[in-house]
């Protein structure tokens, strides 16, 4: 029992953190249009583009979004184990601060490629989109 | 105890199995023969919200063009059949398409009316009509105006509620007439289904009937210039044939793809737009007067009817992107073999009216893939075609096959294999020409080749689950 507790604990932290990124991923989805609009000063966009480009990401904010948040929780438990057997002991506090805060970008960036967007996946649509878009350019 | 344990989890397994099995049914098939035929019809006018917030987009050909005023406003007609016991619903409505998404509305909308085995919904694909689709706004903007979508769900609820509130028995009566000089056949090879057809359906008591015209050509005779709301030639053609014959009419469209719409009756149909539209529509109304009962056939009141779901790989990245924005409401699956990696989960359904067959197609086919007659073969890969539509209903023993396209979803057009030609820099945003110079624009609005064969081999399963 005890042991298991140990282990539960281990792998708590990178569950919870896990979730949290598969839940951000469905956020920075649905604000999309938010997030552009306090990024535009930097993207050096005439107005009537961006506020075009604003208009198609808006369409967002009411789409159905899907995260596997279970899978994503199985996922962070599995990590944490994982990392917990490689140190032979339970990480230490700084240790899984560092992973969490080094990996943020890109656990995030995992969790919004398998995020389902009108039943579509975001990485599918990414990697179908992408040799049209350097077509086009 | 540990066999009856394996054993029990067993029989819960195999149950489970089963449940899911039926849960998950890809078909739907009722049958019935009875001693008359019964009907119902229903009509209701989809009146847009003035004060709407939102823009009424024109569909059909320009991006963002608003409707300047009204010719005719858009209906909603739907008739129930059945032969006694519960029947079929046909809702057609004057609109340019409608994705399942929208269809799945409507029959939601309807969930708790009795006696109705299936629902259908169709449009008759009118270029005059309000974007229904959300294709047609700024380009990967929902063209569709939310107000005008309640409306067009409610008047559909509303025209199927009246159907069913007016059941009559009576005859039915088939017929068709050649319609000549008619068709404007865009793309090589020009193939086009020239008939005319007609059901009619005759009260015991005398009161009025209704008619149900089939015809392949797209509803465009306002052609691109046009910003006025209007129903194009059905709605004339089905406003005239009901003075004359006091019978309730509504339209279905018929192979219309590669790309078939009635011809320039007028010198500029930019200026003589509505003048097009009135030529054309008298020509059909003549044809439509000219069927007399000598020329019709009495079918015996035998119905069947299957539903055949089934998924369509979606290679068009366009329709993945609408999709993922919203704007088109398809039913998406995961379909590892696509260009996408998703594939459109839809339906093709069978109506047979005991020898005649009508085929709902979810989409605008190519004529060649229900007759045959030719193909065009730009496709250097040279694939083969499937067995036309038409032969196929042959050998089951049906002696006619009517078509009824964008009928419950709409998969675009749905092209010959050996003529599917894409764009080799950018496939399906940009269109293409062959070695004739020959435009392949279809290809852009497909989902994508292997429509064609599926839809086939889907028609030819449907048929065989008729008995025929």
């Amino acid at each position: 029992m005890k042991k298991a507790l140990s282990h539960f604990y281990r792998t708590l932290p990178f569950a919870l953190y896990f979730l949290f990124t598969a839940a951000l991923s469905g956020y920075i989805i649905k604000n999309l249009a938010d997030i552009f609009r306090l990024l535009c000063p930097s993207l050096s966009l005439d107005e009537s583009t961006a506020a075009y480009v604003h208009d198609i990401l808006y369409q967002l904010k009411t789409a159905a979004i899907r995260s596997n948040i279970l899978l994503w929780a199985v996922f962070g438990a599995a990590f944490g184990l994982a990392l917990a057997l490689m140190l032979k002991s339970r990480p230490k506090a700084s240790l899984i601060a560092v992973i969490m805060i080094t990996g943020f970008i890109p656990f995030t960036f995992v969790a919004l490629w398998f995020t389902q967007i009108n039943e579509i996946q975001l990485g599918l649509l990414t990697k179908t989109a992408l040799p049209i878009i350097k077509n086009l350019l | 105890m540990k066999r009856s344990i394996l054993l029990s989890t067993s029989i819960i397994f195999l149950t489970l199995i089963l449940c899911a099995c039926g849960a998950g049914s890809p078909s739907f098939k009722v049958s019935a023969n009875g001693e008359s035929w019964y009907f119902g019809f229903g009509a209701e006018k989809i009146m847009p919200n003035e004060n709407s917030a939102q823009p009424l987009y024109i569909a059909g050909y320009n991006s963002a063009l608003s409707i300047s005023g009204v010719l005719d406003h858009c209906t909603a007609k739907s008739i129930y059949i059945s032969t006694g016991g519960s029947g079929i619903l046909l809702i057609g409505i004057d609109c340019i398409a409608l994705d399942s998404g929208t269809v799945k509305k409507i029959r939601a909308s309807l969930s708790d009316i009795k006696n109705v085995d299936y629902i259908n919904v169709y449009s008759t694909h009118t270029h005059a009509g309000p974007d229904t689709l959300g294709l047609w706004g700024e380009t990967g903007i929902d063209g569709k105006n939310d107000d005008y979508m309640a409306e067009l769900i409610k008047a559909a609820e509303a025209c199927a509620r009246k159907a069913m509130s007016n059941i009559k028995s009576g005859s039915l009566f088939y017929s068709k007439t050649e319609t000549k000089g008619m068709f404007r056949d865009s793309r090589d090879p020009i193939v086009t289904d020239d008939n005319l057809y007609q059901l009619r359906f005759c009260a015991d008591d005398g009161t009025g009937g209704a008619r149900i015209y089939f015809y392949g050509a797209h509803a465009e005779s306002l052609r691109g210039a046009n910003s006025l709301l209007s129903r194009d030639f059905p709605g004339k053609l089905c406003d005239s044939m009901e003075e004359k014959t006091g019978d309730m009419c509504m339209f279905a469209p018929g192979a219309i793809g590669g790309l078939v719409m009635t011809k320039e009756f007028v010198y500029d149909t930019t200026a003589q737009a509505v003048e097009n539209l009135e030529i054309t529509s008298n020509k059909l109304i003549e044809y439509a007067s000219s069927i007399t009962s000598d020329m019709e056939r009495e079918l015996a009141p035998k119905l069947s009817f299957v539903s055949e779901k089934f998924t369509v790989p979606l290679d068009n990245p366009a329709f993945l992107l609408y999709k993922t924005l919203g704007i088109l409401t398809n039913d998406a699956v995961r379909y590892p073999g696509s260009a996408t990696g998703y594939g459109v989960r839809t339906e093709l359904n069978l109506l047979m009216l005991d020898d005649i067959a009508i085929a709902l197609i979810p989409g605008e086919i190519f004529p060649e893939l229900i007759s045959g007659k030719a193909y065009g073969n730009a496709n250097p890969e040279k694939p083969e075609n499937p067995k036309p539509l038409y032969d196929i209903a042959k050998e089951h023993g049906v002696s006619e096959l009517l078509i009824i396209g964008l009928a419950n979803d709409e998969l675009g057009y749905i092209v010959p294999p050996s003529d599917f030609l894409l764009n080799e820099k950018l496939p399906y945003i940009e269109r293409t020409m062959d070695h004739k110079g020959e435009d392949h624009y279809e290809e852009t609005n497909s989902v994508g080749p292997q429509c064609a064969p599926i839809i086939a081999e889907t028609f030819e399963k449907a048929i065989k689950r008729t008995g025929k």
